[in-house]
């Protein structure tokens, strides 16, 4: 299988990720061919065919636009690692704070220039597969990437990183503080075990896809939510027969 | 007639640059401009009017690979501008995991990035390497697996670790935890040795090379280093080209430097105000905090044999990584050794306030400055990582690696010339996702309609 990665406006840290899958990242079966972060320049690696094309990011810049829409048709499967690329993540925060103007590119000539809208390559492209996270962990990029080389179905997780984690619930809702009386970090450390939501501070756990192993809630930090809402997922698998994949599309 | 030569996208480094070489009629290089095409994430936009709590989380966003740095400097000037104060562990666990960050950075930096280049002459990718070094790979996997894991085992995860918090740490780092990364830097001296072997060749080797390539003379910035490597909590000290020393505190650093807006580039130039854009560059990083250290390690001893002990050797950037992997080692060591006990955090109470602090990221010194209002929403941030200090410094000293390469070629640039030139830029190791961190005033003006010429 040959993969390529590219990385739009991130921060690498889903490169790292990616690289800390460790060994089986240089394992038989599969060849790396395009990767700025992994190798030099190797005449031409940009429009090399590629069987997979990880996309880290946001698209910030016209530039990244024209990127994605290159590397797309030379592909056969585009997987958006991160949250960035799956939502629009960190990046996107820039939106709430300018005014956008929605504005074509013209991809034949690429300029550094900022893109009006902050979005994620799902605005340009199709993507076939979402491993969100910020970052996701290496396990599930792991898994995802290697049932792809084996071609098996990829895993699809459809439970919350509140069922992932072994604190002490009541499984009651929890009374909801007043606003801005939520428990913050500026406050005490939490008991280590119980129920974060149900002490007072703010975790995402329970609407948030799992997968993580409830990692950050195991070290007594509140859930960031950074894997996205767990909605998009499970809640309307409920009220439709629609294959996933058409359902997604309607939503986006 | 004069000529153009662009590299477009840099090879292994983390994020996105370019270098456009400018030269004249004669084929006699003329200017060099360091494009930073990562686009500014404006992360001090960003952080602007959200509530401190949120802070530490969000800033270490700002990078993939010193997000500890970032988070755990975020929490600092916090700290500084309410007046709060931390327990000894959380300081100790703060530390630790500075230390598996750098280790893991290193490691990547040493092994994935600049290590191929030094060991293969030409282009290369990971299949060549994995051919023809598989040890060395190996040894690069394992080195970042055990400060990836440390980190895990401290936070939780690998990547964006946010444990810290303003007043603390979240969690504690008990007896099971502190075994386990014992275990895991007991498992590290092997693949350190093997490591030591294979550059002691590399200096042996191309000794002239890595003293002379894209060498400049410039001044340094760091925390002052003893006999432990010092990233948390130490004076800031600026050594001068000459060698004259000043001590400094972070309100000062800020008042000293000014910053320029080039046209071409995302990122901010810094420099010391009173010596000016051209001799008021200086460096910072590892290059920096080995000027003045005083370590005890068999690496730090060989680096100074063969480098000197006061270098501006670009090239040696690669190799005084070493020393510190070593002393990143030992200080974890040291420091669970000497004990962690469970208080980990105080309440923060936030105020009207202005905060700056410093810490040693793995690229080098990095800024935080927040401005809180009395409930803590933050009304202006300010964040200056290490590869904005060191935009001029890559930019001058591609211009000397450029004027070697490229020397009576008659302006003719191979694949080859480009990675030998390439090879000065990354031992900077430059991270443009942290560089690009920060809101630009000018910015390329957009051709129709466009967002960001207005100052927000």
């Amino acid at each position: 299988m040959r993969i390529s990665t590219i990385q739009l406006g991130g921060c690498s840290g889903c490169h790292i990720s990616i690289l800390d899958i460790g060994q089986d990242l240089f394992k038989e079966g599969i060849n790396v061919v395009h990767s700025y972060l992994l190798m030099d320049r190797v005449t031409p690696t940009i429009e090399s065919e590629s069987d997979i094309l990880l996309i880290e990011g946001a698209i910030l810049t016209n530039e990244d636009e024209a990127l994605v829409k290159r590397m797309a048709p030379h592909t056969k499967k585009v997987v958006a690692v991160g949250s960035c690329a799956c939502f629009g993540g960190i990046a996107c925060l820039g939106n709430l704070k300018t005014p956008f103007t929605p504005q074509k590119c013209d991809s034949d000539e690429p300029k550094h220039k900022l893109h009006p809208l902050v979005c994620s390559p799902k605005a340009f492209i199709d993507v076939d597969y979402f491993i969100p996270g910020c970052p996701p962990p290496a396990d599930v990029i792991r898994d995802t990437l290697l049932a792809l080389v084996e071609d098996r179905p990829v895993p699809e997780i459809t439970h919350t990183v509140c069922d992932e984690c072994d604190r002490e619930k009541t499984y009651k809702a929890p009374p909801i503080p007043p606003r801005g009386k939520w428990k913050t970090l500026l406050d005490e450390a939490p008991d280590p075990k119980k129920c974060l939501l149900e002490q007072g501070y703010l975790c995402l756990g329970r609407q948030t896809i799992g997968g993580c192993k409830a990692s950050c809630i195991k070290a007594n930090i509140p859930c960031e939510g950074c894997r996205g809402p767990i909605l998009l997922y499970r809640g309307f698998k409920k009220f439709t027969d629609e294959e996933k994949k058409k359902v997604l599309k309607c939503l986006r | 007639m004069s000529k153009i030569i662009k590299i477009d996208n840099v090879a292994r480094l983390e994020g996105h640059a370019s270098v456009t070489l400018y030269l004249d009629k004669n084929g006699e290089l003329e200017k060099v401009e360091y494009l930073a095409t990562e686009p500014s994430r404006a992360f001090d936009v960003i952080l602007k009017g959200k509530h401190a709590s949120e802070v530490p989380i969000l800033a270490a966003r700002i990078c993939g690979i010193c997000y500890a740095a970032h988070n755990i400097c975020a929490c600092n000037a916090l700290e500084d501008a309410w007046g709060t104060s931390i327990p000894d562990s959380a300081k100790k666990i703060r530390e630790l995991l500075l230390l598996a960050n750098t280790l893991a950075s290193h490691a990547l930096h040493t092994f994935f990035l600049a290590g191929p280049g030094l060991l293969i002459d030409g282009a290369s990718t990971i299949a060549d390497l994995q051919n023809k070094y598989p040890k060395f790979i190996g040894v690069g996997i394992r080195l970042r697996m055990i400060g990836q894991t440390i980190s895990e085992i401290i936070a939780g995860r690998k990547v964006h670790t946010t444990i810290s918090a303003p007043g603390g740490v979240l969690g504690i780092l008990n007896r099971e935890k502190q075994d386990k990364i014992m275990k895991l830097l007991d498992s590290a001296s092997k693949p350190m040795e093997v490591m030591q072997f294979y550059f002691n060749n590399i200096i042996s080797e191309k000794k002239e090379y890595m003293l002379s390539h894209g060498k400049i003379e410039t001044h340094f910035l760091t925390l002052k280093q003893g006999k432990k490597l010092e990233l948390y909590d130490s004076p800031i000290e600026l050594i001068m080209k000459n060698g004259k020393v000043d001590i400094l505190t972070p309100t000062q650093i800020l008042k000293k430097i000014s910053e320029e807006e080039k046209e071409y580039s995302y990122v901010r130039h810094p420099y010391l105000t009173n010596l000016g854009h051209e001799n008021g560059q200086f460096r910072v990083g590892p290059l920096a905090r080995i000027q003045n250290a005083d370590w005890d390690n068999p690496s730090f001893h060989e680096f100074k044999k063969s480098f000197g002990n006061f270098t501006q050797s670009t090239m040696g950037y690669n190799i005084a990584r070493i020393p510190e992997m070593y002393e990143c080692i030992k200080g974890m060591r040291n420091i669970i050794e000497s004990g962690l006990d469970e208080e980990i955090k105080n309440v923060a109470h936030p105020k009207e306030g202005c905060g700056v602090a410093v810490v040693e990221a793995p690229r080098g010194l990095l800024l935080h400055q927040y401005e809180t209002d009395s409930e803590g929403i933050v009304t202006k941030a300010r964040v200056i990582a290490p590869t904005t200090f060191h935009q001029g410094s890559i930019e001058k000293s591609t211009f000397e690696a450029a004027r070697t390469v490229l020397n009576g070629k008659k302006g003719h640039c191979s694949d080859e010339d480009k990675v030998k030139i390439e090879q000065a830029i990354r031992a900077y190791d430059p991270c443009m996702s942290c560089a690009g961190a920060t809101q630009l005033r000018i910015i390329k003006k957009p051709e129709v309609g466009g967002n960001n010429d207005q100052n927000i």
